[in-house]
């Protein structure tokens, strides 16, 4: 069964109001297997952000389904809405997303918090998560005090604290200098390979994306291509430059 | 389009978020035009206070109402601009040169000024009405209030807010010159560090205002007046910086030891809550403060003068302890008083009393009067004879009590050589170990000792020519061996009647009071020639219902403002928290769970400030009581202080209800 399945989505926009219509995702079907590692890519404006929104039940589908661990999220309504984020979802942003007022710790720990888990499973996980990710020695610290990069560790270890179905990072590498996006992503690499994390990977880096073991373009709200990390990763790197110069378009913010 | 254009356009257009600002703005307008429009009524500046005109009390609180007002438009002001400062930032990167965008902020915020000064005005001149009557209803005054706009009192409004309301519109116009572009656009994202607090600081919170309530407890407040102003000096500046030390210092420790809980912190809904309070505390520390001892202030001004006011019943035989009272009247007029009373027909005698005192030296080692405090030294006073003390307390139906001043415990009956004492101070100090000793009695030539079986502090004849005056009580035949002797200078008769209804009198007395001459002689300090209960009766319930209404006007402005300062505070901290929460919710925290926490994190906020304001009122009112207990007026101020209480904090937690429903308005929007 595939942790994620969407069918045939379709997001509309404006046309509640009376205004201009604008069509975002138009019919998107795509599958998630468990232990994967899935890159979305595609030029602005493709849809990209309104598939990530949807999915992360953060925004509704106009019509279509999508099902996260076999349930279907566009029937759930708020409150258990939250429950299930929260204990199926996991999220790395593009700017962290941490709590400033909360120590890194806490700020990882905060998942287990709202599901109100005993003190010593929190300390316990915490402290492992922190381990894979390299992040154990500045827990004690305020986002303040350490760098982008050991922030978005930190932003992926609350992702992954509490063992999502699912985790989505949305331009996790966008705000890091290309050290630290490297070492973000061969952690995510690591996780997926080593604790069968699924990853959906939304990015519009091409070196980001040739972490990934598969890539799913979109264009225009609908699915263009998909390829598949078959060699190294510099050959899968070079494969995903033809793609999207294939996409057509000026490509300019790639290059 | 011009500034002038865009500024009403803004505020046209935004007008919900404006709202605040001005309802905050129109209502301190409104209190202040009330309070002038009670000033200049000529019909209270009539009223009179032995040498002080009730206006006199009227001006202090007016002053003390600009003050505030001036305070809380300010702060309001301040929080209203700063709201506003992205907007004013993406004005300038538009390209709207710095004097365009000042000119702008200035004239929106004059606009305001203008309507909340016109808006307040009429709603002042329509409530002053209100409030006036209540005023008259706490003076206990039948009469109707004249309704007329005092034109006086509406240009006063006028003047005083146009200057408040420029100065804040000037202090608009000047933002955008004050900061940086950069600062204002990223106003919400400053980052705070963890607040720094010292120990030591901590520490000298608590033992300042320890010490500030020990002073208070164990002051002497037998020792009135300008004694009492330096430990009243040093309890104040103890408890005030102790409360700010406490804000600063201790209050961020405890929470950053709770903190260190992890079983606690690590919870929904505390986690977020203590985080972002410890976060905030210290920036808010003044604020904070300020609500505490606003809050102190409050509560013990509205309790002390709410309780006096209850007390005042109970109050007014002190004064008078008859219905009517008269001095050197004889057989001839008593008839005529008893047959005006009779033709006005409000209220029956039921007692009438004639009685005689003999004006007298007295000298006892041990004894002084309050004022000179020089034992031994010779007083001037009275003799009275047994049976007349005892008709005395049958008629003025006296209850049994020991050194009190409108009690007696006088019940023995005098052997020859024996005499009871009543003191004419009002403290019982001075005459509390007398019983046993001897009093000498000075009358002509002759000097007599007296053993003194019992002592009270009694005003039998309330403030007439009894004013730091002792009087010995004799046995009948010691009495008349003197009157024998005595002539007519030396000798002092009363007249006293009872009423079966005393506080309908008013026509009676007024009756009375044209028939009896105005007696010169009787030295009242009260102005009034002739003591009755209802002349006392009005004159304390005039002076001090105007300073209850002073005191629960002031106490509800206090009240109110501190409350909207609090709820502004979390307005706008709310707008500084939308990103964070969006955080929360993205990670999965439910619209309950965000509800409980801010619900828990205001919760502390407002409980801290209250809790510690409450703590210092009970001390101030603890205090308060010792004060009134000596001068034997019984004060129920706790009782009366729970009700003012319990009004206090309703009407605050229905600031923290609005706060709560506002702030999670702001985080996470309307409901669907």
């Amino acid at each position: 069964m595939p942790v994620l399945k969407v069918s045939d989505v379709r997001k509309v926009y404006g046309s509640k109001q009376g205004g201009s219509v604008s069509t975002a995702l138009n019919g998107v079907s795509f599958e998630i297997e468990k232990g994967e590692f899935v890159g979305i890519m595609g030029p602005s404006g493709a849809g990209k952000s309104t598939l990530l929104n949807v999915i992360a039940t953060i925004d509704t589908v106009t019509a279509g389904e999508i099902s996260i661990g076999g349930e279907d999220i566009c029937g759930i309504k708020e409150p258990q809405l939250s429950d299930f984020r929260r204990s199926k979802l996991g999220f790395i942003f593009q700017d962290y997303n941490l709590l400033d007022t909360l120590t890194l710790k806490e700020n990882i720990a905060l998942p287990l918090i709202l599901s109100k888990k005993s003190l010593n499973e929190i300390e316990e996980t915490v402290n492992q998560v922190a381990m894979e990710l390299g992040i154990e020695s500045f827990l004690g610290k305020y986002p303040y005090e350490v760098s982008g990069g050991q922030k978005q560790r930190a932003s992926a270890a609350r992702a992954m604290v509490n063992a999502p179905e699912l985790i989505l990072a949305d331009e996790p590498t966008g705000a890091l200098d290309s050290k630290s996006s490297k070492d973000l992503l061969q952690c995510m690499q690591r996780l997926n390979e080593k604790n069968q994390a699924t990853i959906m990977l939304v990015t519009h880096d091409a070196f980001a994306a040739s972490f990934c073991k598969r890539i799913i373009f979109i264009k225009d709200g609908i699915l263009f291509m998909e390829i598949f990390n078959t060699g190294t990763r510099k050959e899968f790197f070079d494969k995903i430059l033809k793609v999207l110069s294939s996409l057509g378009g000026d490509n300019s913010e790639l290059f | 389009m011009n500034f002038f254009n865009l500024a009403i356009n803004n505020i046209k257009k935004k007008f919900g978020s404006y709202l605040i600002y001005l309802i905050s703005t129109i209502f301190a307008v409104t209190i202040f035009s009330i309070f002038c429009s009670i000033y200049f009524n000529p019909q209270f500046s009539g009223y009179r206070f032995g040498a002080g005109k009730i206006t006199v009390l009227f001006r202090a609180a007016a002053i003390a109402i600009v003050l505030f007002s001036s305070v809380f438009v300010l702060y309001s002001n301040k929080f209203f601009v700063k709201t506003r400062k992205k907007e004013i930032a993406i004005y300038s990167l538009v390209g709207m040169k710095k004097g365009q965008i000042g000119r702008m902020m200035f004239y929106e915020n004059i606009i305001m000024g203008l309507i909340a000064t016109v808006c307040g005005t009429i709603l002042g001149i329509v409530f002053s009405r209100f409030f006036s009557m209540i005023l008259l209803k706490l003076m206990a005054d039948g009469t109707a209030v004249t309704f007329s706009v005092q034109w006086q009192a509406v240009l006063t409004t006028v003047v005083a807010f146009l200057i408040l309301f420029m100065i804040s519109s000037l202090n608009a116009y000047g933002i955008i010159y004050r900061y940086q572009l950069i600062e204002l656009l990223s106003a919400n994202k400053e980052s705070e560090k963890l607040p720094k607090y010292s120990v030591m600081g901590g520490i000298l919170a608590i033992v300042l205002i320890i010490m500030g309530y020990t002073i208070a407890m164990v002051m002497n407040v037998n020792e009135g007046g300008f004694h009492l102003m330096t430990p009243a000096l040093v309890i104040l500046v103890c408890v005030v910086i102790g409360t700010l030390l406490l804000f600063k210092n201790f209050i961020p420790m405890v929470m950053l030891a709770l903190k260190k809980n992890k079983a606690f912190y690590f919870k929904a809904e505390n986690i977020i809550s203590i985080s972002q309070i410890v976060y905030r505390i210290k920036a808010n520390s003044k604020m904070l403060s300020f609500i505490a001892i606003t809050c102190a202030i409050t509560i013990t001004m509205m309790s002390a003068t709410f309780s006096m006011y209850r007390a005042l019943d109970a109050l007014v035989p002190y004064y008078s302890p008859f219905s009517y009272m008269s001095k050197n009247i004889d057989d001839q007029q008593l008839n005529e008083m008893l047959a005006v009373i009779k033709q006005t027909g409000e209220v029956k005698v039921t007692a009438t009393n004639q009685f005689e005192i003999i004006k007298t030296q007295l000298q006892n080692d041990d004894y002084s009067t309050e004022t000179d405090n020089n034992p031994g030294m010779t007083v001037d006073g009275y003799m009275m004879s047994q049976s007349t003390y005892q008709s005395i307390i049958k008629d003025t139906k006296v209850e049994t009590g020991t050194f009190h001043n409108i009690k007696t415990d006088f019940n023995m009956d005098l052997k020859d050589g024996e005499c009871y004492f009543i003191d004419g101070n009002t403290k019982k100090d001075y005459c509390q170990n007398l019983t046993g000793s001897v009093m000498n009695l000075q009358f002509s030539d002759m000097t007599d000792g007296y053993r003194i079986v019992g002592v009270s502090l009694h005003k039998y004849i309330g403030i007439l020519d009894l004013y730091l005056k002792p009087t010995m009580v004799l046995s009948d035949t010691d009495y008349n061996k003197y009157r024998e002797q005595a002539g007519a200078d030396a000798v002092v008769s009363f007249t006293g009647i009872m009423f079966d209804h005393p506080a309908d009198s008013e026509n009676t007395v007024a009756a009375l009071n044209k028939i009896i001459p105005e007696n010169t002689r009787s030295s009242s300090t009260l102005g009034i020639a002739n003591l009755s209960y209802i002349g006392v009766y009005q004159s304390i319930f005039s002076l001090y219902g105007a300073y209850v209404f002073i005191g629960l006007f002031i106490g509800i402005l206090f009240l109110l403002a501190s409350g909207s300062i609090m709820y502004y505070k979390q307005i706008i901290e709310a707008q500084e928290e939308v990103s964070r929460y969006d955080i929360l919710k993205k990670i999965g925290m439910s619209r309950v769970e965000i509800k409980k926490s801010v619900a828990k994190q205001l919760a502390i906020v407002f409980g801290l400030s209250l809790s510690i304001g409450l703590l210092h009122s009970v001390f101030a009112l603890l205090t308060y009581n010792r004060t009134m207990d000596l001068a034997g007026k019984e004060l129920p101020t706790m009782i009366n202080a729970g009700i003012i209480v319990g009004i206090y904090i309703i009407i605050y937690c229905f600031f923290y209800l609005l706060s709560v429903n506002s702030y999670m308005h702001i985080i996470v929007g309307r409901k669907k």
